[in-house]
């Protein structure tokens, strides 16, 4: 392991993000984390390095200036790092965002939960799920 | 030729030209009997005349022969001799006057007989006087000439005679018959004028009756056309290549044109924007052979284009018209001006686009800082528990209790409002399958209580299959939670046919889950139904208060009914309809 970024956390909301941060730190994935707060952020930090490649990104769908959807698109429309696993985790259960953010090939979307615990158990078992279990298509 | 005239009209014409025809025969008749009996006078004038000159001549004969019988003068024997060389002539032509009648020939015959007899007799007087006048005297004085004078003079008589007897026979039956027709004609003309007269009367009546109904019949029709021109809608009819056959004058009016310049040289398409004919004959094919079968079409959106180019939305309702071999001859449609409903559907359009909008912005806003609420409140909890006395720990509780409760109804006011807003899609749906697995769903999670849940065969009915799983799982669930502290939860789903009320013959089937929980007083029943609305204390059975909201609207929004009864602490039964037609 290096110091490389496994997760990517992209979340304009510090409350969030911090709920988010602490329910995968509990279960020791916070480790290689980055937070950034908004979509402009992300794809500069994804784009500017074509060796940037996270093990994770969690995506919120609703941020100033660049949202969710256009991050994800952008994401999938690139042939390096469309490989990258984009998980939407979110506030709002809007069907039309779920039917378009599938067709634009995200690999899951989780709707937030109101109750800490369940978002607890919701993002470890994502976080484990996607750096333990899933097997990513390039071996790094 | 096609006969239009009535039974009776064309009997009178018929006896009219009967009686015309026979007239005819009459008169053609009558004629010939007219013409036969001058035939007949001039035939025994010419007999007469012809025998009263060969008496004449006998005459002539003997006065020759007396003047010179007595004179001996040879001067006297000219009218001898000038009548004896025309005797026969004359004699020739009797004759063949009277060939065609054998009795008068026959005396004719013997008149010549008599003349030659006597002639012979003249003869011989006259070479006797020549000898001497005393033999001649001798001779004469025997009477023997006298005798032959009398004979033809009678035989002349007869023969005129009879000829005059056959010519007034002839006249008497002549005129018999001429009076005989002149009384049939007489009547059969007054036969002709009388039913020429009721024929006249008889069309005159028909035709004033007629006229009067002309006039009424434009009256109506005049009627009619100002319905047809003035309404306050559009009509127009199209033949079987679409040409506008007809328009009224509201539609004109609203389009611009004339209608000499639409009738028969606009095709239907020819009144549409751009855009709209563009997607009308895209699918005119199809969509026509479908109207064709159908025979109507309702409630089509079209976009018509004036003559000045500007544009108004409308709605066009359309009939086929065929003929007795059932091909398509025309179609009649009405044109309604859409401009106001479709302002209207735009604003709604906006309306639901802002509540779209908000309520987005609800489910994503609203649930963030409650989550931050609950967070928080737990990491308090978790990292600052320690040095909190009970009754700091009750506190967060209730927070995170309360940040929960609202996160639910935020959740449950969204499905209320996205259920309105929801597209349906009817299908068929097997309500006993999908009764099991809610059933099956549910049960599960109720762990150590006792159920005796019984479930008739439930009949199959139309409706959108994902509003019907809310419904049932609402009930169903209700119907759980209610009875839970009963020792035995009693639950029992039914249905049934029944009439629809208020439409005669329509049928609905009627569905129903009665339970045997803490039920409910009859009086608030009305608030069963309602947003928000309970009926039970939060502390009693858990809530928010949207789930029969939620079910109402579903049953609404498939034409059906839903209704309770209820008794406190002894059960509640829930029916809903869902029409079938």
């Amino acid at each position: 392991m290096n110091n490389a970024v496994e997760i990517l956390l992209v979340e304009d909301n510090p409350d969030d993000a911090n709920l988010a941060i602490r329910a995968l730190k509990k279960s020791n994935l916070a480790n290689h984390l980055l937070h950034l707060e908004d979509g402009e952020e992300a794809l500069a930090y994804i784009f500017d390095d074509k060796n940037v490649m996270p093990r994770l990104i969690l995506l919120d769908l609703k941020m100033p200036k660049i949202d969710g959807i256009e991050v994800l698109r952008r994401l999938k429309s690139d042939d390096k790092k469309k490989v990258i696993p984009v998980v939407m985790l979110t506030s709002s259960k809007e069907e039309s965002d779920i039917v378009e953010t599938y067709k634009l090939g995200v690999n899951a979307y989780i709707v937030k939960p109101v109750d800490f615990n369940q978002f607890v158990k919701a993002v470890t078992e994502l976080g484990l799920f996607w750096l333990v279990l899933n097997q990513p298509p390039v071996e790094r | 030729m096609k006969v239009h005239l009535e039974k009776r009209v064309l009997a009178g014409f018929f006896i009219t030209i009967i009686v015309l025809v026979v007239l005819g025969v009459f008169s053609f008749n009558s004629t010939q009997r007219l013409i036969n009996t001058a035939r007949l006078l001039s035939h025994a004038t010419r007999v007469i005349s012809s025998s009263d000159q060969i008496m004449k001549l006998s005459v002539d004969i003997e006065t020759g022969q007396r003047g010179f019988t007595i004179t001996g003068d040879t001067t006297f024997l000219e009218p001898f001799l000038d009548a004896s060389k025309v005797m026969f002539k004359h004699l020739g032509i009797l004759d063949s006057l009277t060939v065609n009648d054998s009795l008068q020939n026959a005396k004719v015959n013997e008149l010549r007989g008599l003349i030659v007899k006597h002639a012979t007799w003249t003869k011989h007087v006259i070479q006797l006087r020549n000898e001497g006048f005393e033999k001649a005297r001798d001779l004469v004085t025997k009477g023997e000439g006298k005798r032959a004078m009398d004979a033809i003079r009678s035989l002349v008589k007869n023969i005129q005679e009879e000829e005059r007897a056959v010519f007034r026979k002839g006249n008497t039956i002549s005129s018999q018959h001429l009076q005989q027709f002149q009384y049939s004609f007489i009547g059969l003309a007054i036969a002709i004028t009388v039913i020429i007269g009721y024929l006249f009367y008889y069309i005159n009546d028909n035709l004033k009756v007629r006229n009067q109904a002309d006039i009424k019949l434009k009256k109506v029709a005049d009627e009619t056309r100002d319905l047809y021109d003035n309404a306050p809608c559009g009509y127009f009819s199209v033949d079987a290549s679409i040409f506008l056959t007809n328009i009224n004058q509201t539609l004109l009016t609203w389009l611009g044109y004339t209608r000499e310049e639409a009738i028969g040289k606009m095709k239907y398409e020819d009144l549409l924007s751009l855009e709209s004919k563009a997607a009308f004959l895209a699918s005119f094919e199809e969509d026509f052979e479908k109207y064709k079968q159908q025979g109507y079409v309702s409630d089509l959106e079209f976009e018509f284009r004036r003559k000045d180019g500007t544009m108004f939305p409308v709605i066009v309702n359309s009939a086929a018209v065929f003929n007795t071999k059932g091909e398509f001859v025309k179609s009649r449609s009405t044109v309604s001006d859409n401009t106001e409903r479709k302002k209207g559907e735009i604003r709604i359009k906006q309306l639901n686009q802002e509540l779209d909008a908000f309520t987005y912005s609800v489910s994503h806003d609203l649930r963030a800082p409650l989550r931050s609420v609950t967070g928080y409140a737990q990491i308090l909890k978790e990292d600052f528990g320690h040095i909190l006395d009970p009754e700091g720990h009750r506190l967060i509780h209730i927070i995170m209790a309360n940040a929960k409760r609202m996160g639910q109804l935020v959740d449950d006011l969204l499905d209320f409002s996205r259920m309105g807003r929801k597209e349906m899609m009817r299908t068929n749906v097997n309500m006993n399958e999908l009764v099991q697995d809610i059933l099956q769903e549910l049960t599960a999670l109720e762990n150590g209580r006792k159920l005796n849940i019984r479930v008739m065969p439930l009949a199959p009915s139309k409706g959108d299959l994902s509003m019907l799983r809310q419904v049932w799982t609402n009930l169903i669930s209700n119907a759980l939670k209610y009875s839970s502290k009963k020792e035995v939860t009693e639950i029992e789903i039914g249905s049934g046919w029944r009439d629809t009320p208020l439409q005669d013959g329509q049928k609905e089937i009627c569905y129903h889950i009665s339970d045997n929980g803490a039920g409910f007083d009859m009086q608030y029943a009305p608030k069963l139904f309602g947003v928000f609305q309970r009926l039970h204390k939060m502390n009693e059975f858990e809530g928010t208060g949207v789930g029969l909201a939620l079910v109402k609207r579903i049953i609404q929004r498939h034409g059906g009914t839903v209704w309770a009864e209820g008794k406190i602490n002894e059960g509640a039964k829930f029916y809903y309809t869902l029409p079938q037609n």
